[in-house]
C-alpha cells in the first residue's frame, strides 16, 4: 500500500494550537503542468519551516513514487504550515495540493472547494496553456481569490510582461500585481505567503452551527482505515463524536482527528475553517467519498455541501493476467488498489482468446495507466490490457436503451436503432504556426469545429468538439508529435450523440478474437482495419504455420495481411561442452512462448492487443 | 520417469582444455577469452597443469580407460608457445594416458601459426588442427574483427600440411553483416578447393556483450534476412555434400573416416573431462563449469580448490532429454533401444506421442530403431528438440 508519508503513520497526539478563524488561511496552488506548482509547495514548505531543506525529498507532495517520476500530481494532499507574517501575526496556512490532470478534474474542483485562495503558477516562458485556463475557470468558478504568480523568472525565454497580458486577456484576471518568482531559485516566495495572508480571506463557517465537514480526499491505511482530508466549513469535530456522511447515510465514530505537517498529527479538535484529517474506523474509501459531507450524527446539519457527485469511470479495458494462475492475485491486487481508489472499478469478465480476467472502469487515460503500473510494478503482475472503450448508449429498435463498455456486448446490427458515444468540450492552445497541423488532426478525429480565439498575438485557442473515444486512440501523442510538443489540451465531457458506429472484428486464420474487436466510425473502418492488419503483421512473430490476420465488418473481410510461417530455426552455433546451457535454453523458449497468449494455434504476444491504440494517427 | 544413472558413471575418454587468450577479441565472440593477458600466460599453464594432476590423482585411473580425445579450445590455444601447449599435453598422457591412436586437436588463428610452430606442434603429437578461417573475403574479415586476412588463412593451411597435419579442419561462419549468398558461395568454393578433412559453419548470432551487439541496438549492423540465412546454409549443405563430404551433424562436414571424435562425445552425451578458466566437464554424471575469470581461476587452482563455480549432477528427464537433443543433432540420429538401455527407462514409449506428432508433421523419421531428423526437421530443429524438454 502506498503511504502518503512512507514510515510516518499516525503519530502521537501532539497539542496544536487552533488558531482563531481570522487567521486561518486556505489556499491551493494551480496550474498547468511542468509550470512549477510542486516546486513552488516545495519553496513554501521550506520557507514555513515544515520541512527541513536538507532533509527534504525533491517534492514532497507528491507522495507516490509514480508521480514523482512522471512529474505529475495525481493524488492530491493538504499541508498545515505556521506563517509568521511580517504584520506580526502567526496565521494558520493550510495548502491543498490539486491534482494537475483532466481525469481528476472533479477531485480538483472539491479541493478548490475546501479553498478560499487560489495561488495561479503561470510559466514566464509558456504563458497560460490549456490546463492554466480550466483551472482559472473553475477556480472563478469556486469564487476564490486568486493569485496569479509568473513563475521561472530566471530562464532565458521568460518574458513576464507578455505572460502577464496573456492572464489579462485570456483569463480576465488583472495581472498588474502578478508575483514574478523564481520557485527554483526561491525568488518570490515570501511575497507570495503575505499575499496569501492579506488577500486570501479567512473561512466564513460558523462555529455554532452543526458539523457540515467537506471531504476532499482520502487514502487507506491498513492500521487505522480510511483517513479522511476534511475541511471543516461549519462546527467541530473532535474525537468520540458520533458522525455521519450525508450522501451514504452511514454513521461512524471519530477515532482520531489531525492535521498535516506534513506528516500526519493528532489533535484535539478540527475547528471551523480548519483543514486536517479524521479516522473512524472506515473500512472503505467508498464510504468516505470525496465531495460527501461529514455532520455530526447527534445534530445533523439539514443542508449536504454542494457539489458532490459520484464518480463514474468513463474508460474501460480488460485486464487479464498472461498466466491464468495469476487470476486470484490480480482480484486481490485490484481490491486493494480499490481500498485507495474509489473511482476504480472492476468486474470479473471472461474473453476466449484471455481467459479470465476483469473489466476495469477508469477515470481516464492517465487513470487507467496508472493502474496497470501500479498494478505491475506494486504487485508484480504480468497483465494484457485491451483496447480502452468509452460507454457506448444503444438504443435499440424493441425501444430499449443499452450502455455497454466492451465491443463484444454490441448487440447485432439488426437489433441496433442508433449508436451514440460520449464528446468531450476540448480546448487546445497553440502556437500559431501550428493551427492548420491541430485543426487537420482534430478533423481527421471526427472532431466538430467550435471557435477560435487570440488570447496572443502569436497564440491560438481553438475549440473542438471531439468524441471521446478518438483521444483514447493515440490522440495526445499524435497532438505532442505535429504541433512538436507546444500544443496544450484539455478537455470535459459534454454530451451523447448519434454516430456511425460499427464494430470490427479481427480473425486470426479464420477465428475471430474477442479482445481485438472495436467499435469505429464507419467511415474509418476501412484505413483503420487496414493499419491494424498491417501493425499486426508485424508484432505476431513468424511460427511454424501459416498466419492469417483478417479484419471484417459483420461477415465482410475488408482487410487482411499473412504472416509466413518460418522455415528454419536451428542453433547452427557451438555451445562447446556445456550441453545444458543449449538445454536450458530451449526450456527458457519454452517458458517465453508459454507468456504469449494462445489463439487457437497462433501465439499473440501482448503488444498486439495495444496496437489496437496505435492505428489513430496513421492516415 | 525413472532414470538410472549409473550407467552415465564410465569414465570419460575425452578431455577438453581450454584457452581463454586471444590477440584481439572478435566482433561477434561471447566466448569466454581475454585480450591483452601475455602477462599471465605462464602462470595459467602451470594451473591447467594442476588441475590435470590433480584430476588424475583424483580419480581412479587404473579403473579409467585411455584418453580416445583431447581438445585443446580457446580463445586462441595457439596464443601459448608449442612448448608450453606439448608440455601440457604431456601432463595429460602422463597422469590419465592417451590411448595410442587418440585424436587431439588443437584450434588455431592463421593469424598465429607460423611453418616452425605447427612443426612443433606436430613433433608433439597433436594431429589435428582446426582452423578459424570464419571467410575467404577480407572485407569480412576486416568487418568481424579478425587479425588475419585471407591470403594468411590459405597460407596457414598448407604450411600444416607441409608440416605434416593429416587431419585438417576449417571453421567458418555465415550471415555476416552485409554479406550476401554470392560473397557465401565464393568462401565455400575456396575452402572446398583447398579439401579439408572436416569443415564445421556457423551461422553468425549476435550474443550480448558483444560488439556486434551494441552495433546492433544501435541499427547499425545489416544482417542478411531469413531467407538469406536459409539460402546460405543450404547452398553450403549442397556445395560440400557434392563435393564428397559427409553432413554428419547441423553444422560440420567430414570426409569419410574424419567425423570429430571428440565433438561426437558430446552430442553422444556421453562423458569428458576439462580443464581451465571457464571449461564445463560431465564426469560421473555431473556437469561442472569453472570459473570463467583467467586470474581467479588460477588463484583458485594456487589455493587448492577445485575453480567449480556452478556444477548440477543431471537425472532424469534432463538427463535424457540432454542426450536427445544432443543426439539429433547428428544426421545418423539416436538408436533408442540404445538410450533406453543406457537410462533404464523406454524411450520410444515414453516419447511415443511427440514422435508421432513429430513425425506427421514430416520433421522426423523412425526407421525401425533409429530416429533422425528429416531435412525440414533439421531446419527447424529448435522445434523438434523443444518437444523433447517438458
Amino acid at each position: 500500500m502506498v503511504s502518503r508519508f512512507p514510515g510516518s503513520g499516525v503519530s502521537g497526539r501532539i497539542s496544536v494550537m487552533n488558531n482563531p478563524q481570522s487567521n486561518i488561511r486556505n489556499f491551493c496552488i494551480v496550474a498547468h503542468i511542468d509550470h512549477g506548482k510542486s516546486t513552488l509547495a516545495d519553496r513554501i514548505l521550506e520557507f514555513t519551516g515544515a520541512v527541513d531543506p536538507a532533509h527534504m525529498k525533491e517534492q514532497l507532495l507528491d507522495g507516490m513514487d509514480l508521480e514523482r517520476e512522471r512529474g505529475i500530481t495525481i493524488k492530491m494532499t493538504a499541508v498545515r504550515l505556521d506563517y509568521k507574517s511580517k504584520d506580526g501575526n502567526t496565521y494558520e496556512l493550510n495548502l491543498i495540493d490539486t491534482p494537475g490532470h483532466v481525469d481528476f478534474s472533479y477531485e480538483v474542483s472539491r479541493s478548490l472547494a475546501a479553498c478560499e485562495g487560489a495561488v495561479l503558477v503561470v510559466d514566464a516562458g509558456q504563458g497560460v496553456e490549456a490546463q492554466t485556463l480550466a483551472n482559472a475557470n473553475l477556480a472563478m468558478h469556486h469564487n476564490l481569490e486568486i493569485i496569479p504568480v509568473i513563475n521561472k523568472i530566471d530562464i532565458d525565454r521568460a518574458d513576464p510582461d507578455r505572460v502577464a497580458d496573456e492572464i489579462e486577456n485570456v483569463l480576465a484576471i488583472d495581472a498588474s500585481e502578478a508575483i514574478r518568482a523564481s520557485a527554483k531559485l526561491g525568488i518570490g516566495t515570501e511575497e507570495i505567503l503575505e499575499s496569501i495572508v492579506h488577500n486570501v480571506p479567512p473561512p466564513s463557517g460558523d462555529a455554532a452551527k452543526p458539523l457540515r465537514a467537506l471531504i476532499f480526499d482520502s487514502h487507506f491505511d491498513q492500521y487505522v482505515g480510511v483517513v479522511a482530508y476534511v475541511r471543516v466549513i461549519d462546527g467541530e469535530i473532535t474525537p468520540g463524536m458520533r458522525v455521519k456522511m450525508m450522501s451514504s447515510g452511514r454513521e461512524f465514530e471519530i477515532v482520531s482527528v489531525g492535521v498535516f505537517k506534513p506528516e500526519m498529527v493528532g489533535t484535539d479538535r478540527l475547528g471551523t475553517g480548519e483543514v486536517g484529517y479524521l479516522t473512524a474506523g472506515v473500512k472503505n474509501v467508498g464510504d468516505a467519498r470525496v465531495g460527501d459531507t461529514v455532520t455530526d450524527a447527534t445534530r445533523p446539519s439539514d443542508e449536504a455541501l454542494p457539489g458532490y457527485r459520484e464518480v463514474h469511470p468513463m474508460v474501460f479495458c480488460g485486464l487479464y493476467p498472461t498466466e491464468s494462475q495469476q487470476y486470484t492475485n490480480l482480484r486481490d491486487a485490484l481490491s486493494k488498489l480499490q481500498l485507495n481508489d474509489a473511482a476504480l472499478t472492476y468486474q470479473p469478465e471472461s474473453s476466449l482468446a484471455l481467459g479470465f480476467g476483469f473489466r476495469c472502469g477508469f477515470l481516464g487515460l492517465l487513470h487507467m495507466e496508472i493502474v496497470q503500473e501500479r498494478l505491475e510494478r506494486e504487485f508484480g503482475l504480468s497483465l494484457i490490457a485491451t483496447a480502452p472503450s468509452v460507454i457506448y448508449r444503444i438504443l435499440k429498435t424493441s425501444g430499449d436503451v443499452i450502455e455497454i463498455d466492451n465491443p463484444n456486448d454490441l448487440p447485432e446490427p439488426t437489433e441496433i436503432d442508433a449508436v451514440e458515444e460520449p464528446f468531450v468540450d476540448a480546448t487546445l492552445i497553440v502556437p500559431k504556426d501550428y493551427v492548420g497541423v491541430t485543426i487537420e488532426l482534430c478533423q481527421e478525429r471526427r472532431g466538430i469545429y467550435q471557435s477560435m480565439e487570440y488570447p496572443a498575438p502569436d497564440r491560438v485557442m481553438i475549440n473542438f468538439k471531439l468524441p471521446l473515444a478518438e483521444i483514447l486512440m493515440d490522440f495526445f501523442d499524435a497532438l505532442k508529435s505535429r504541433t512538436r510538443g507546444y500544443a496544450s489540451f484539455d478537455y470535459e465531457f459534454s454530451e451523447y450523440e448519434v454516430s456511425h458506429l460499427s464494430k470490427l472484428n479481427i480473425l486470426l486464420n479464420g477465428d475471430p478474437v474477442d479482445a481485438l474487436s472495436f467499435i469505429t466510425h464507419r467511415d474509418r473502418a476501412y484505413s483503420r482495419a487496414k493499419v491494424l492488419v498491417e501493425k499486426l503483421r508485424e508484432v505476431i512473430p513468424r511460427q511454424q504455420y501459416e498466419i492469417r490476420v483478417q479484419a471484417a465488418l459483420g461477415s465482410k473481410i475488408i482487410a487482411a495481411a499473412t504472416v509466413k510461417p518460418y522455415r528454419k530455426n536451428v542453433t547452427a552455433k557451438c555451445y562447446g561442452g556445456d550441453i545444458s546451457r543449449k538445454r536450458k535454453l530451449l526450456e527458457k523458449q519454452k517458458e517465453g512462448k508459454k507468456r504469449m497468449k494462445s489463439i487457437g494455434s497462433v501465439e499473440v504476444p501482448q503488444e498486439a492487443f495495444m496496437s489496437v491504440l496505435k492505428i489513430g494517427d496513421d492516415k | 520417469m525413472t532414470v538410472n544413472n549409473s550407467t552415465c558413471d564410465v569414465p570419460p575418454e575425452a578431455a577438453y582444455v581450454h584457452v581463454p587468450f586471444c590477440l584481439s577479441k572478435c566482433h561477434y565472440c561471447d566466448f569466454n577469452s581475454y585480450a591483452g593477458m601475455q602477462a599471465i600466460f605462464d602462470d595459467y599453464a602451470n594451473a591447467l597443469m594442476t588441475e590435470i594432476k590433480r584430476t588424475g590423482s583424483e580419480f581412479d585411473t587404473t579403473q579409467s580407460r585411455p584418453l580416445d580425445s583431447v581438445y585443446f579450445g580457446g580463445g586462441t590455444p595457439t596464443v601459448l608457445s608449442a612448448d608450453i601447449l606439448g608440455t601440457i599435453l604431456a601432463t595429460i598422457d602422463e597422469t590419465l594416458h592417451l590411448s595410442p591412436d587418440a585424436e587431439i586437436t588443437i584450434e588455431a588463428n592463421p593469424g598465429t601459426v607460423d611453418e616452425y610452430k605447427l612443426v612443433e606442434l606436430q613433433q608433439r603429437k597433436f594431429n589435428r588442427l582446426s582452423l578459424g578461417i570464419q571467410s575467404f573475403d577480407d572485407e569480412f574479415l576486416a568487418k568481424i574483427g579478425r587479425v588475419h586476412t585471407a591470403d594468411q588463412a590459405i597460407t596457414a593451411y598448407h604450411l600444416a600440411r607441409q608440416a605434416g597435419f593429416k587431419n585438417v579442419g576449417l571453421d567458418l561462419i555465415f550471415a555476416l553483416p552485409g554479406q550476401t549468398l554470392e560473397h557465401w558461395s565464393r568462401t565455400l568454393d575456396t575452402a572446398i578447393q583447398l579439401s579439408p578433412e572436416h569443415v564445421s559453419l556457423y551461422e553468425l548470432s549476435i550474443e550480448e556483450g558483444t560488439r556486434f551487439a551494441d552495433l546492433c541496438a544501435q541499427g547499425r549492423l545489416e544482417l542478411p534476412d531469413e531467407d538469406t540465412q536459409l539460402a546460405m546454409y543450404e547452398l553450403a549443405i549442397s556445395k560440400i555434400t557434392s563435393a564428397g563430404y559427409e553432413h554428419y551433424e547441423v553444422s560440420n562436414f567430414a570426409r569419410p573416416g574424419f567425423r570429430s571424435r571428440h565433438n561426437q562425445v558430446y552430442w553422444r552425451n556421453d562423458p569428458y573431462y576439462a580443464f581451465g578458466a571457464g571449461a564445463t566437464s560431465y564426469v560421473h554424471c555431473v556437469r561442472a563449469r569453472r570459473v570463467g575469470s583467467p586470474a581467479e581461476y588460477i588463484q583458485a587452482i594456487y589455493l587448492g580448490s577445485d575453480g567449480i563455480e556452478f556444477s548440477e549432477r543431471l537425472t532424469g528427464r534432463a538427463l535424457v532429454a540432454e542426450t536427445i537433443i544432443q543426439g539429433l543433432r547428428m544426421l545418423d540420429g539416436i538408436r533408442l533401444s540404445k538410450i533406453s538401455q543406457k537410462y533404464f527407462t523406454d524411450i520410444a514409449s515414453e516419447f511415443a506421442v511427440v514422435i508421432q506428432r513429430l513425425q506427421e508433421r514430416g520433421l522426423v523419421e523412425l526407421v525401425g530403431d533409429c530416429l533422425r531428423v528429416t531435412h525440414n526437421g533439421l531446419l527447424l530443429l529448435n522445434d523438434v528438440a523443444q518437444e523433447f524438454i517438458s
